[in-house]
């Protein structure tokens, strides 16, 4: 399966080489959408990931007993379809196509699957109708 | 060869055969235009786009002691002081003082249309007729007596697309433009486009009724930087900008739903605002015009890193190739974007189409017609 991961560590763990631990142990493929340490030394960390499912709750309890708060998430972004109005300028920010026109009948598709949470669609939005649900 | 009074009276008798200028081009290609202009009495086009030429006028009534409103806000929103004591314009476009670009006029405008409560804050200097200095009131549309969008100009006839060969990310009305030709974006319904059905403006001028973000609206009068003398391809399709309209409306009668506030970035705030115009087929040659079809419509590309003087022209297209999702431009395959929706455009058209079967909307006559010889100056230049 295919998912979004995001991690919430504590300082405690930030040493932890927990990149390293999810490929090589769960066989997890791994892409890092976003990366961040705050100024109390507190992590976060968004993956893209693709593994078995058995593996992925396998990973998931790992990250669980290192004290890590490790969630799946299907996407970064919302779209608010009550505000949307299918313009489609988001579609000229996105460069992996996540966001896309049904050219028959012109409404906003969103595949989240594609999204690499870049949050480029956001600012482009005249209507302000993207957020990002994450951070 | 049909009236606009035997129009109206199939109209009303609920049988007229009303079709959208999407439909209209299929049609003519299968029964061909002879029987199109006998059978078709009316083609609707549509429009939904973003258009800083918009604004309203509002009348708030006399407060009691009364004054004259010379400094306005409306939700810290600046609004005009140079009208009568308790008249004022709000431009779409104004920024709020605490907020900036991302709340606007335009907001103003749609919260006021959707029913929601304002604010309205205005200073004078007090007279002998309007002694008040201050007021201060939440009001809702409801509380106003009137309000009405004026558009000063919307309805482009053709507009160019855009793009951006610099090195660097553009902030502009026709949205961010990415560096190094990333993207195209482009502001239009192509064929659905109302002056593109009817290039010449033979059945669109002073007084047509049209449908105004759900309102009835008129065109009020020729749109600014009207420029209808523009060169001409063989199917009267202007080469660039050509005719515009200036739109008015009630906003009492409006729907939230074809009207909306837009932000672009870095650039500002504008009113998104959905138009409808029935094009009655009087004759074979409206025939001709409403059945131009998106291939058939073309466009300049320009590239908007240059600022001063005229942007080059990178490519010439066709709205087709614009609504395919991409453009090849010097070998490379570059994605395009629309500013305005097709998808609210289409349920516009359709609306109109369906209020024109019902017998609930009918065409009108222009009062006055447009010339096809203006010309848009630049501004004078320095002496
Ligand atoms: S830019 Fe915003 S309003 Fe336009 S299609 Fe995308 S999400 Fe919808
Ligand atoms: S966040 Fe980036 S990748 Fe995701 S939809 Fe928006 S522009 Fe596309």
């Amino acid at each position: 399966m295919r998912t979004k991961m995001i991690l919430k560590f504590p300082k405690a763990v930030t040493n932890e080489p927990i990149t390293y631990e999810l490929i090589k142990k769960y066989d997890l493929r791994i892409n890092i959408l976003k990366a961040d340490i705050n100024f109390k030394l507190e992590g976060h960390l968004i993956f893209d990931v693709d593994g078995n499912s058995k593996d992925i709750a396998g990973a998931l309890e790992y990250l669980e007993n290192l004290g890590v708060e490790a969630d799946l998430i299907t996407s970064t972004i919302n779209i608010d379809s009550n505000k949307c109005v299918s313009c489609g300028l988001c579609t000229s920010a996105c460069a992996v196509k996540a966001l896309h026109l049904n050219r028959e009948d012109w409404s906003l598709n969103y595949t989240e699957l594609k999204c690499v949470g870049c949050n480029l669609c956001i600012s482009t939005c005249p209507t302000r109708a993207i957020t990002n649900t994450v951070w | 060869m049909k009236t606009y009074s035997e129009i109206n009276e199939k109209i009303k008798a609920g049988k007229a055969v009303v079709v959208t200028a999407e439909e209209v081009v299929e049609i003519v290609k299968k029964i061909g235009k002879k029987k199109a202009a006998e059978q078709i009495d009316v083609v609707t086009t549509a429009t939904f786009g973003p258009m800083c030429s918009s604004g309203a006028f509002l009348n708030f009534g006399h407060a009691s002691p009364a004054i004259r409103m010379e400094s306005i806000t409306l939700n810290g929103v600046p609004a005009s002081g140079g009208l009568a004591a308790v008249d004022t314009y709000i431009g779409a476009t104004e920024e709020s003082k605490e907020e900036g670009y991302e709340y606007g006029g335009a907001h103003v405008i749609c919260d006021l249309i959707a029913g929601k409560t304002i604010k309205l804050k205005a200073t004078g200097k007090g007279t002998d007729c309007y002694p008040r200095k201050e007021v201060e009131r939440e009001l809702t549309l409801e509380d106003l007596n009137e309000a009405y969008i004026y558009n000063p100009r919307n309805c482009y006839q053709n507009y160019a697309a855009a793009c951006n060969m610099s090195n660097r990310t553009l902030y502009t009305y026709m949205g961010p433009l990415l560096p190094n030709l990333s993207t195209v974006t482009y502001s239009t319904s192509g064929t659905l486009s109302p002056l593109l059905n009817d290039p010449y403006y033979k059945t669109i001028g002073v007084g047509t009724k049209i449908f105004l973000a759900g309102a009835e609206g008129f065109v009020a009068w020729r749109g600014t930087q009207f420029n209808s003398g523009a060169q001409r391809d063989e199917n009267g399709i202007p080469l660039g900008t050509g005719g515009t309209l200036a739109l008015i409306g009630d906003m009492k009668q409006m729907d939230p739903n074809f009207i909306a506030p837009a932000v672009y970035e870095k650039y500002g705030t504008s009113l998104f605002v959905g138009v409808g115009i029935p094009i009655p087929i009087l004759n074979e040659e409206m025939i001709d015009h409403v059945s131009v079809g998106n291939d058939q419509i073309y466009t300049n590309i320009l590239d908007y890193s240059v600022s001063d003087g005229p942007k080059p022209v990178v490519k010439r297209v066709s709205y087709a190739e614009l609504q395919s999702g991409s453009v090849e431009i010097n070998n490379k395959v570059v994605r395009t974007a629309p500013l305005a929706s097709l998808k609210k455009a289409r349920e516009i058209a359709n609306i109109l189409k369906d209020k024109i079967e019902k017998g609930e909307f009918t065409i009108t006559e222009p009062v006055q017609f447009f010339d096809t010889t203006s010309i848009t100056k630049p501004m004078k230049k320095e002496d």
